[in-house]
C-alpha cells in the first residue's frame, strides 16, 4: 500500500490564493462544510478570524455566528449555504442574519458554490458574501 | 536508486555553444531502481539521447507531469516506441473532458506530427493519473499529486526503500502570494517534496524576472529555495532552466544565491548528464557526474 501524499486539493489551494487577492468577502469550506479559510474582507464582514492552520466545524460556525434566515428563524448547520451547495452540487443563494464574534448584527446575502475537481470530486465550497441593503 | 538528467531546459530546446554545460534539451529524467527497473520522468527532447543509451530493459514506464510540448516532444523520436511488442507504459494527467490518449493524440497526429499514437509498434498502455494517489512499478513506489501550473499538471514522488526522489519540474507554488503559506497543507507540492533526499524542481526565473511572468506556472530560484527549506529536503536540483539563460548567466544566478544564503540543504544545479545515486541508507544522497 503506497501512502497517499495529497494535502488540500489543488483547486482549494488555487481558490485560496485567488480569494486572498480579492476585495469580495470569501470563505472556503472543506467537503464536510468545515470552514478552513476566511479572506480579510470576510474576516471584517463576519467578525470572524481563523488562523491559517485552524478549522472551524460547520456546527461551531452555525453557533458562533448565530445564523438565522431573513425572518429571524435559526438555521441549523445543514441549512447553511455551503452545506446546501455541497449536498446539492449546485450554487445556492440565501439571505442570512448573523451575529459576528464582535457582537454586531449583520444582514447578508450569501452565494455558495461547490468546487468540483476535473475528476468529479467535491473538494470543498466557496461562499461569497455581500452586506444587504434595506432595499435588498 | 540512480537518477540521471537527460534534459534540464525549460520551455524550448536551446542547443548551442552557450548552453553546453547546463544543457539544451528539455525535461527528461531517467530513474533506475537497484534491480534495473527503469522509469522515465517526462519525455522532452532529452528522451532522444536516452533512447541511444537505454540498454536492455523488458519494460519501460514514462511518467508525464503534463502535456506541454517541452515535456512530450521526445515521444515521437523514442526508439522503443517503434519496437514491435516492446512493453511501454505512459502515465500522465487526463483532463476533465479528455483521457490521456485523447490529449496525447492532439500532438501525435497531423499536422503537428506525422506519426499517430496508434502507429507506434510497441505494446503501448496509457494510464490516466489524476484519480490515482499512488502506484507501484517494480520496487518503485510512485505517489502522484496535482500541483500549481496551468492545465492538468502533477508532480511525482518516487521511493525505493528509504530513498526518496521528488520531481516537480513545472510549478508555481508562490502564485498570488507575497510569501509561501506557513501551513504546509496550503502549500502546493509540499506533500510530494516533504523530507525528500533529492528534489528536482522548477527554477526558471530570477527574482527580477518573476514579476513579468506571474501565472506562467514557474518559480523563481528564490521561491524554490524557500519551498525546499519548508519541505526539509536534503538536496535541491534547480531545474527547467529558462531558454534565455546561458551557462554564464546560470553560473552567475546560482553563484549569487549560494553566496548569500546559508541553506539547510545542498544545491546541485541541474546539468545535462548529471547522475545522482540515492542510497537506501540514511546518508545524504551523493551526486556524481558522468
Amino acid at each position: 500500500m503506497i501512502a497517499p501524499v495529497r494535502g488540500r486539493g489543488i483547486e482549494l489551494i488555487l481558490m485560496r490564493q485567488l480569494a486572498s487577492c480579492l476585495a469580495a468577502p470569501i470563505v472556503l469550506c472543506d467537503p464536510r462544510g468545515d470552514l478552513i479559510y476566511v479572506n480579510e474582507p470576510a474576516e471584517e464582514l463576519l467578525g470572524l478570524r481563523v488562523g491559517e492552520s485552524d478549522t472551524v466545524s460547520v456546527h461551531e460556525l452555525a453557533d458562533r455566528l448565530c445564523v438565522r434566515d431573513d425572518t429571524g428563524e435559526r438555521l441549523s448547520w445543514d441549512q447553511l449555504p455551503n452545506r446546501l451547495a455541497a449536498s446539492s452540487g449546485r450554487a445556492v443563494q440565501r439571505r442570512l442574519l448573523i451575529r459576528g464574534s464582535d457582537g454586531r448584527e449583520r444582514r447578508l446575502d450569501a452565494t455558495a458554490f461547490p468546487l468540483v475537481s476535473p475528476v468529479g470530486e467535491n473538494v470543498g465550497t466557496v461562499s461569497i458574501f455581500w452586506e444587504s441593503t434595506d432595499e435588498g | 536508486m540512480r537518477v540521471k538528467l537527460w534534459g534540464t531546459r525549460g520551455s524550448l530546446a536551446t542547443p548551442g555553444g552557450d548552453t553546453m554545460r547546463y544543457g539544451g534539451n528539455t525535461s527528461c529524467v531517467e530513474v533506475r531502481a537497484d534491480d534495473g527497473t527503469t522509469i522515465v520522468l517526462d519525455a522532452g527532447t532529452g528522451l532522444y539521447r536516452l533512447s541511444q543509451a537505454l540498454g536492455p530493459v523488458e519494460r519501460l514506464d514514462i511518467l508525464l507531469t503534463h502535456l506541454h510540448m517541452d515535456h512530450i516532444q521526445g515521444l515521437g523520436f523514442f526508439e522503443p516506441m517503434f519496437e514491435r511488442g516492446f512493453d511501454v507504459h505512459v502515465w500522465g494527467p487526463e483532463s476533465s473532458t479528455l483521457d490521456l490518449r485523447g490529449r496525447l493524440s492532439r500532438y501525435l497526429s497531423p499536422p503537428l506530427f506525422p506519426v499517430r499514437l496508434r502507429d507506434f509498434r510497441c505494446q503501448l498502455t496509457l494510464h490516466d493519473v489524476m484519480r490515482l494517489e499512488g502506484f507501484r512499478i517494480g520496487p518503485l513506489e510512485i505517489s502522484v499529486a496535482p500541483v500549481v501550473h496551468p492545465g492538468p499538471t502533477v508532480g511525482y514522488r518516487v521511493r525505493e526503500g528509504s530513498a526518496t526522489l521528488a520531481y516537480i519540474p513545472d510549478h508555481e507554488p508562490a502564485l498570488g502570494m507575497d510569501r509561501l503559506p506557513e501551513d504546509p497543507n496550503w502549500l502546493s507540492g509540499w506533500t510530494l517534496a516533504a523530507d525528500a533526499d533529492l528534489l528536482i524542481h522548477d527554477a526558471q526565473y530570477t527574482t527580477e524576472e518573476y514579476p513579468e511572468h506571474v501565472g506562467w506556472g514557474h518559480s523563481s530560484l528564490e521561491h524554490v529555495l524557500e519551498f525546499a527549506t519548508r519541505a526539509r529536503v536534503k538536496t535541491l536540483v534547480p531545474f527547467h532552466h529558462d531558454p534565455g539563460h546561458s551557462d554564464a548567466m546560470l553560473d552567475a544566478i546560482f553563484g549569487h544565491w549560494l553566496a548569500l544564503r546559508d541553506l539547510p540543504f545542498r544545491i546541485v544545479p541541474a546539468m545535462e548528464g548529471a547522475s545522482f545515486h540515492l542510497s537506501s541508507s540514511p546518508e545524504q544522497a551523493t551526486a556524481t557526474y558522468l
